[in-house]
């Protein structure tokens, strides 16, 4: 466990309702971008808070770069940006403002602080906007104006509640190579998010929270690839009307057949078939023209996760 | 150094908060307003009535709005000060910069006392513009800092109060409500007694009435005046043995200084020890 960058050991917390999250392990290494996912109301951001000092656990321990939230909240936030779920900022101060004032709080001043807020707000696309009030801005422009404060000071951490809700294509491409550029620099980044096809392309690891515990955690890699799993495969023939769908189905571990148009879909059930398949589709007489083994994705982790919980 | 810094950066939005707060201005508003008439009400009353007054009557503009008005806003300052994070949200914002929660309550509270300082001098200066330019010269304007310092030392107990239940109750209209209800308990309750007082000598009672929180807020101005001016008879005395005014003035000032610290006690240890509010989605 020694060398984690972040680290949360049986995180709980008990709510005066009787509600408790947790509890909750996860690690992130120093430079790695952490991608918490987990249903509404699971818990993710109950952790987070803890993480920041903002809720007191009521037991387990965070310790992130060394420093524990709860005694050394100064010291931490000197280390750390952070962005809120459905991020509010004072109405009557512009996007501008608020990063100025994100930025003397981080200890800026003079030419250095200019510099430093004319920086984010061109980085995360909301300069043009930056004299307008708060107020005023949409979801998007507020998740960008949240990530922009958030990176003022150039922290070592970055954590993220929800930062692609409510933001177009655009800002979460430009987001997620913001995350990277980070990531490249290296930057610790932990989020959460319900995007699990973004999580999958920038996170490093993934902790998987479900009914407030940590269900699945680990490198997004070894995830993916480890235990039973379902191999999905698609080929793409030129002449499809001669594919059996029947003679498909029979073959060993097959769980899924699907055929549209040239495109033959096939999923097989903790059994390797793809060199069976490619034989049947020959001599079908169909033309295989390509065959390719699609991935497990975050999303299948993911809903294994969901089905085993709720299976019991 | 960065704390420092950090406390400024707070005084400075919180005056933009209050400025930017409708139920503020509105009182502010009121306020000039109330000043505004009663020069006008004085204007239409008999000369023989003002001319004793004439050369005091900045006093009169000073003593009105500090006896009731400026104790109003004052609780609704401090009621709001830190509900309305909560309530907007910001409190995240704020609570996860590189500020300790104790920065953080000194620069909101400063930020509070700043805007009630910087509306008790604007409201005295427009009294003494006013009876400046109605009644002529002013006299003993020497008066006019230290009453002005009072008057603000008085908004304090009531400040801090709303404060409390801002934290406390983390909803900024019911906290403003609960600590409204607490100043107009307080002075029908300091009321009530100074007529029984006023048929029935009761000293018990009477001594009493000074634990009240108006009891401080509400006279330390007048009777620091009235210390300096002992020709004007500006209060009416509580009890069997009236006392001396400058005697009074240390026991206004002393209640306003315990229920200001108990209340700050209050709100302190609430913000210190708990959890931060999340916004109501």
């Amino acid at each position: 466990m020694a060398g984690w960058f972040i680290e949360v050991v049986d995180l709980y917390k008990r709510y005066r309702d009787g509600v408790t999250v947790g509890p909750i392990s996860l690690s992130a290494g120093r430079g790695q971008i952490y991608g918490f996912v987990g249903p509404n109301g699971s818990g993710k951001t109950t952790t987070i808070r803890c993480m920041l000092g903002l809720q007191r656990p009521s037991g387990g321990h965070v310790s992130i770069a060394g420093l524990d939230p709860t005694t050394q909240p100064k010291e931490l936030m000197r280390m750390v940006g952070y962005s809120q779920e459905l991020p509010s900022f004072p109405p009557f101060l512009t996007g501008r403002d608020v990063v100025r004032v994100a930025a003397e709080l981080k200890g800026l001043s003079g030419e250095e602080l200019r510099r430093e807020v004319a920086r984010v707000l061109d980085l995360t696309g909301i300069v043009s906007h930056a004299n307008r009030k708060v107020g005023g801005y949409s979801k998007g422009m507020l998740q960008r104006l949240s990530v922009a404060q958030a990176l003022v000071g150039d922290p070592e951490i970055l954590i993220l509640d929800e930062p692609m809700l409510g933001v177009d294509p655009a800002a979460r491409f430009q987001m997620r190579e913001i995350f990277l550029e980070l990531r490249r620099s290296g930057k610790t980044i932990l989020f959460s998010t319900h995007e699990l096809l973004e999580l999958e392309r920038v996170a490093d690891r993934v902790g998987v929270i479900y009914r407030g515990k940590v269900a699945v955690e680990g490198d997004v890699g070894e995830l993916l690839s480890q235990g039973p799993r379902v191999i999905r495969v698609e080929a793409e023939v030129m002449r499809p009307q001669l594919v059996n769908p029947a003679l498909l189905e029979s073959l060993e571990g097959v769980s899924r057949v699907s055929i549209e148009g040239s495109i033959i879909r096939v999923e097989f059930d903790g059994v390797d078939g793809r060199e069976a398949l490619s034989e049947a589709l020959v001599r079908s007489g169909a033309g295989l023209l390509r065959l390719e083994t699609v991935n497990k994705t975050l999303e299948e982790l993911f809903m294994e996760v969901v089905r085993r919980h709720a299976g019991g | 150094m960065r704390a420092g810094r950090a406390i400024s950066t707070l005084i400075l939005y919180e005056l933009r908060r209050a400025v930017a707060r409708r139920r503020i201005i509105l009182l502010v508003a009121l306020i000039f307003l109330a000043e505004a008439g009663l020069y006008l009400v004085l204007t239409r009353l008999p000369a023989t009535l003002t001319a004793q007054i004439q050369g005091y009557a900045w006093i009169i503009g000073v003593l009105v709005p500090s006896t009731l008005l400026v104790h109003v806003l004052a609780l609704t300052i401090g009621a709001s000060a830190f509900s309305e994070e909560y309530e907007m949200g910001t409190a995240d914002f704020w609570l996860t910069k590189p500020l300790t929660r104790l920065e953080y309550f000194i620069g909101k509270t400063a930020g509070s006392i700043a805007f009630t300082a910087l509306i008790v001098t604007t409201y005295t200066s427009l009294a003494l513009a006013l009876s400046t330019w109605i009644f002529g010269p002013q006299q003993r304007l020497d008066l006019v800092a230290p009453t002005t310092l009072h008057t603000i030392y008085s908004a304090l107990a009531f400040l801090f109060i709303g404060l409390a239940a801002g934290e406390l109750l983390r909803r900024s209209m019911f906290a403003t409500i609960i600590a409204a209800l607490g100043f107009f308990a307080s002075l029908i309750t300091e009321f009530y007694i100074s007529i029984v007082t006023f048929f029935t000598p009761d000293q018990a009672l009477a001594d009493a009435a000074r634990l009240l929180p108006t009891w401080g807020a509400t006279r330390l101005t007048s009777t620091y005046i009235q210390s300096q001016l002992p020709m004007l008879a500006l209060i009416p005395t509580l009890g069997t043995a009236p006392t001396p005014a400058f005697v009074e003035t240390w026991q206004a000032a002393l209640n306003i200084a315990l229920y200001t610290a108990a209340f700050c006690a209050a709100a302190l240890i609430r913000l210190a020890r708990s959890d931060v509010t999340r916004r109501a989605l």
